[in-house]
């Protein structure tokens, strides 16, 4: 069975800690705590809302926990990308998030149990706090062993069918055009759900500051764009590649273009951060998806890779209409 | 998915995409749940109009193998399972059709049979397995 968590629980230990001590510290000093506290101050450092302290703590658990679930995420995705054990700087992310969090809250509560007027963020505080948290977070990351994940293997069943096909009916004169869709459920979900909860927001907010609620609606309409996914398409005029609702061309290349083809495994977030359409080790990356793709090196110098479920295919595509042979599997930047 | 139009054969342009699409699921390049091009993206790319694009999803969503729902993409739908008639009996009216203009234009028993042979094995070989898996 494939395991969710691809790397061990214990690397979270240090955000589990300051979650479980924040919510001792609380628990125990409840009796001390004033009926109202601020859950809001302003960069004059007054407050500018109030609440219960168990809505401060309940916030502050939430948060942490909804960034330790994203880290856990990212960290599972990094994990089972990797092909040799390579420091994860964006494990860093919940360590960092919640030890603020928590030491923001901390001071406000003690200001607010003081009776104080004016809150300051507790600079040094912070400084000793997320620093101990980022250091505990370095060193169990280095500790963290390398577990192989399951090699994929390159889909070579019935290539060969789809060369002699593809030859065929080049040889036959027909037009011959070559689809590949990479159009994953997150992207459909982020590209409808964020924009809702943006434009939600940003009609609450347009009363009070309609230039943040132009932003909030923009940013939602620039995510719907990417509904509809990712396709490439190839043809006897090039390669082009389209995204989302409005199918935008965001890459296009003449085959005489081409010089060289590579199919080639890639690890996205150590290599380039994420999804989408990416940049590193000089290369311009378009993927939603997967770990696999075909990366053409052009006449300018450039190189881009493009994601592909199927990249023996679509590298096979190019090489019949390019003429350009596909190079070995390349191993590329660690 | 790889389609193309044989400008030389007679067979109409939406028949010719309905059967590289078919050729495509039976042989697993297309797989229940793949995303097709739209019918607008189809036509441009072919050169063909966007009646004809939409006349080839019309057959194949007819079959039961594509998925077309209102604003969202065509995908190839899971194989349907025939209810109202047997497919056998379908598929046995088809190539009887097949063979009866097959000999009308004066080609040989032997030369239908060659013929069906060859495209069960160009189909076999294309995929890796076999698609005709022989079942009796």
């Amino acid at each position: 069975m494939k395991r969710w968590l691809h790397h061990p629980w214990w690397t979270h230990s240090p955000v589990l800690l300051l979650l479980i001590g924040f919510s001792a510290w609380f628990l125990v000093g409840m009796d001390g705590w004033p009926e109202r506290i601020p859950l809001q101050i302003g960069w004059s450092g007054e407050p500018t809302s109030w609440g219960s302290p168990w809505v401060a703590f309940a916030l502050v658990l939430g948060m942490g926990i909804f960034f330790l679930a994203l880290t856990a995420l990212i960290d599972a995705l990094w994990a089972r990308q990797e092909s040799g054990k390579r420091f994860n700087v964006l494990s860093l992310l919940d360590e960092l998030v919640v030890a603020l969090l928590i030491t923001i809250q901390v001071a406000f509560l003690e200001a607010a149990a003081a009776g104080d007027s004016v809150y300051r963020v507790p600079l040094a505080w912070l400084i000793a706090v997320a620093g101990g948290a980022l250091l505990a977070g370095v060193l169990v990351e280095v500790r963290r062993p390398f577990s192989p994940s399951e090699t994929v293997p390159r889909q070579t069943e019935g290539l060969e069918g789809f060369r002699r096909e593809l030859g065929i009916r080049i040889d036959r004169g027909e037009r011959v055009v070559f689809w590949d869709v990479q159009n994953p459920k997150y992207v459909t979900w982020l590209s409808i759900g964020i924009p809702l909860i943006l434009w939600v927001s940003a009609g609450f907010l347009a009363s009070s500051s309609l230039w943040a609620a132009s932003i909030e609606a923009a940013v939602g309409l620039v995510l719907l764009q990417f509904y509809g996914g990712q396709r490439t398409r190839i043809d006897s005029e090039g390669v082009s590649i389209r995204y989302g609702l409005a199918g935008l061309r965001i890459f296009r290349c003449r085959l005489s273009e081409i010089t060289g083809l590579h199919v080639r495994s890639f690890a996205p977030l150590a290599e380039f951060g994420g999804y989408g359409i990416r940049f590193g080790g000089g290369v311009t990356a378009y993927f939603l998806a997967g770990i696999k793709g075909v990366q053409l090196d052009l006449m300018d110098r450039r190189s881009a890779l493009i994601g592909s479920n199927h990249p023996e295919r679509l590298a096979a595509v190019l090489e019949a209409l390019s003429g350009v042979q596909t190079s070995e599997e390349a191993e590329f930047a660690s | 998915m790889l389609l193309s139009i044989d400008e030389g054969n007679r067979q109409p342009i939406y028949l010719q995409i309905v059967r590289q699409i078919k050729e495509q699921i039976l042989v697993g390049e297309l797989n229940v749940g793949d995303e097709l091009p739209s019918v607008r993206e189809l036509g441009d790319a072919l050169g063909i109009s966007l009646h004809t694009a939409r006349s080839a999803y019309q057959v194949l969503s007819e079959e039961g193998l594509l998925r077309i729902r209102l604003g969202k993409k065509a995908r190839i739908a899971d194989r349907p399972d025939s209810e109202d008639s047997d497919p056998a009996d379908e598929f046995a009216l088809r190539l009887r059709e097949l063979v009866v203009d097959g000999l009308l234009h004066g080609t040989s028993p032997t030369q239908l049979h060659a013929w069906m042979d060859q495209e069960i094995d160009a189909l076999a070989t294309r995929d890796g397995r076999s698609p005709g898996k022989d079942t009796s």
